[in-house]
């Protein structure tokens, strides 16, 4: 029991150096702010509703793991939200979509990777270098569907829909001008002003408790906010101390609207777009670091390598971007990503260098 | 080399009462985990006198295995193949000395992956062979080539096929793995020798401190010798099932159980602070654990893990060769030699990381 707390105090402590650091580049607001995302008039249902429906189509696609064929026009049926049934109670009669949320920039690529991951899907051997199907773990624990090129569709569509939907209509739409040069006077019932509202609607995508990271909050695995961006930035903390940083940022910029402070609003948005993007960088050489380990392993290195690449896809979707889109396209994956059949070792290490060298992450890498 | 080891043990004894003086000596201390120990003069000890020298031996029998493969390409005798075979083992044994310190330059060239994924697939070997141009780089043929490969190539091929019509293409393969262990113990060397001011500055307890980093290391190797040494062919994952031609080093037979037992040596002599050219006993984990104070269950914690490596590697010498036969027909010794390791893994890889405030982040693998 001693060696035990002994080990959480040194958790603890590193923790909060990490977090240290990262406040060190956030000018800290001159007013008490509260502890959570505790304010009047906050709603973010339709947020809620989309995570909700992204989380059911997970589900629907993962049955394919286990041999089952996709329905194409299922999929996009669910994705628009359009004549499908689904299974989550609080789903309906909602009339949010994820399909008119997307990124104009990548409309066609859900289409396109719909019809990749149907195709898969009526595989009916099993996968190698040149032919799709489900390839089964070394330890035959783990099963996942690949193209024939080894990409698994499934986490282009998942974690792509975080960045090209939720990040995307966080850091671009709702804290662009559109959203946040709005009225902030009139108070409407149940959901403030209309930037207070824009603002929380942000927040509904970010995924988290209103009380993520305060403190006595515990990060619990299978709570309902286990998923999508909480889950990300939760499990790069121990690293990068991002809970608590990006949660801050959120509460600062909510509360900068209420006093009609513009300047530090604005300067919430600025932190927030940061280090969120971090998130799916270091997610991305998370998984990067998790294929070198398990390289020998076709099913988890080509899994993995499929995380990393829509947590690098990703990255395109934030209007302060630091990798270009031709970068993250051309240089990274269309070149390194052609067939996790045959990726390298050095390919593998190639694109962990691009991205650690552009976030600031060299240092770090290793331990993400 | 059980009389080689029985007689560093019994060497050992004067260094065993010693640890336990100091250790009585600094009881003041126990458990607060704020001793004068000094880490840094630890890593250097390590730096200089046990890593460095051990990737230079490897670095040196990787050469001496080139050399003695382009000897036999040009005359392939049964002189040659026996010299070559000699090397083979030798650098073999070397490898085993290394891979409990996969970390930094190491760990960024997945040298272990890379030289030792076995068991190594024979047809991707021939089809390879048949085929020419391979490009070992590729994951499809991370199980066709390091030292695997050449186990199966030296020792699993009829010796005709060096002298017959196919053998060119026999030797061209040949060539390609040897030059490609040589590369990467060259530029690990290379990348070690340009890391020692790094080594030595993380001198912390954090996740990226070199401590941090080899105690994850050292017991992510020691679990490789219980699970894919031993654990995984004799059957302990896949209820009593036995795959005996996973072993290490299948083909060359009697060779198994003595890489296992270098490998252990390897993990025994880091944990002690042992000199790579034996010379001297300097700072290591026993004494920072001696510093703290450190009991289990009452026992000094040092001298236990010291005692309980020691008998796994006696354990593991007492098991008959060849191991791919031991695991079916001697039971009783694999057995004692899996139980063995596997009680050492708590005092490793719980109650030192505990005491010494390091976390261990990795997560288990089944195999090399």
């Amino acid at each position: 029991m001693k060696r035990f707390t002994l080990t959480l105090v040194s958790f603890t402590f590193l923790l909060a150096s990490c977090s240290k650091d990262d406040d060190a580049t956030i000018t800290q607001p001159t007013i008490n702010l509260p502890e959570t995302y505790n304010f009047e008039n906050v709603s973010y249902t339709g947020q809620e509703n989309r995570l909700d429906m992204l989380s059911e189509i997970t589900t629907y696609m993962k049955t394919a793991n286990n041999g089952a064929a996709l329905d194409k026009t299922t999929l996009e049926n669910m994705f628009l939200n359009s004549g499908y049934t689904w299974d989550n109670p609080s789903l309906a009669g909602s009339t949010k979509k994820l399909g008119d949320k997307v990124s104009p920039d990548v409309q066609s690529s859900f289409g396109n990777w719909f019809t990749a991951i149907e195709t898969a899907s009526k595989s009916t051997t099993a996968g190698s270098n040149g032919t799709a199907g489900v390839v089964t773990s070394n330890s035959g624990s783990k099963a996942y569907l690949f193209d024939e090129n080894g990409i698994e569709h499934i986490q282009l569509i998942e974690k792509g829909a975080m960045g090209a939907v939720f990040y995307y209509q966080a850091t671009e739409i709702y804290f662009g001008d559109g959203k946040m040069n709005v009225d902030n006077e009139t108070v409407n019932e149940g959901k403030g002003t209309d930037m207070q509202h824009h603002w929380d609607e942000a927040f509904g995508y970010f995924g988290v408790p209103i009380n993520f990271a305060s403190d006595g909050f515990t990060y619990t695995s299978g709570e309902d906010y286990d998923r999508f961006w909480a889950k990300y930035t939760n499990g790069r903390d121990d690293v990068l101390g991002l809970n608590k940083t990006l949660m801050t940022s959120l509460i600062k910029g909510r509360d900068a609207i209420g006093r009609k402070d513009y300047e530090d609003r604005d300067e919430a948005i600025a932190e927030i777009r940061t280090n969120w993007e971090k998130v799916s960088a270091a997610t991305a050489i998370h998984y990067l670091n998790d294929a070198k380990t398990n390289f020998a392993d076709d099913a988890l290195r080509m899994h993995e390598l499929s995380e990393a690449y829509a947590f690098i896809w990703n990255l395109k979707f934030n209007p302060e971007q630091k990798l270009s889109d031709a970068q993250i396209q051309n240089d990274i994956l269309d070149t390194y990503f052609t067939n996790l059949y045959t990726i390298s070792i050095a390919d593998i290490n190639a694109v962990r260098d691009m991205l650690s060298t552009a976030y600031g992450f060299d240092a770090v890498k290793d331990a993400l | 080399m059980i009389n080689k080891l029985i007689g560093f043990c019994k060497r050992s004894v004067p260094l065993i009462l010693a640890g336990t003086l100091l250790y009585s000596c600094s009881d003041d201390d126990s458990g607060d985990g704020k001793v004068d120990f000094d880490r840094k003069a630890m890593l250097e000890n390590w730096y200089d006198h046990i890593l460095q020298p051990a990737f230079e031996d490897f670095k040196n029998h990787s050469r001496s295995l080139q050399m003695a493969t382009s000897a036999f390409s040009q005359n392939p005798d049964s002189a040659n193949i026996g010299v070559l075979k000699t090397r083979f083992k030798e650098a073999y044994h070397s490898l085993q000395r290394i891979k409990p310190f996969e970390i930094g330059p190491s760990e960024n060239i997945s040298l272990r992956a890379s030289l030792n994924t076995y068991p190594t697939d024979t047809n991707q070997v021939l089809s390879n062979i048949a085929l020419g141009g391979t490009n070992l780089g590729s994951a499809e043929n991370i199980d066709a080539k390091g030292f695997p490969a050449l186990d199966y190539l030296l020792y699993g091929l009829n010796v005709d096929v060096w002298r017959g019509s196919q053998a060119a293409e026999h030797l061209v393969y040949l060539n390609a793995v040897v030059d490609e262990i040589k590369d990467l113990s060259q530029q690990n060397l290379d990348g070690w020798n340009a890391y020692r001011n790094d080594f030595i500055t993380a001198s912390g307890t954090d996740i990226g401190s070199s401590l941090g980093q080899l105690v994850n290391a050292m017991n992510k190797d020691y679990e490789l010798i219980k699970n894919a040494k031993i654990g995984f062919p004799a059957g302990k994952k896949t209820l009593g099932r036995t795959y005996p031609k996973a072993s290490e080093a299948y083909f060359a037979s009697n060779l198994s159980m003595a890489l296992a037992a270098t490998n252990c040596e390897a993990i025994r002599n880091f944990y002690k602070g042992i000199h790579f050219d034996g010379s001297q006993d300097g700072l290591s984990l026993d004494d920072y654990l001696v510093e703290l104070g450190t009991t289990s269950l009452g026992e000094p914690l040092a001298e236990l893990i010291f005692l309980r490596l020691g008998e796994a590697i006696e354990d593991i010498n007492q098991i008959p060769t060849p191991f791919s036969s031991a695991v079916d027909l001697h039971q009783t010794e694999v057995d004692a030699a899996y139980t063995s390791i596997q009680q050492n893994v708590v005092l490793l890889k719980t109650e030192l990381p505990s005491a010494l405030g390091v976390l261990i982040t990795y997560q288990d693998n089944d195999g090399d």
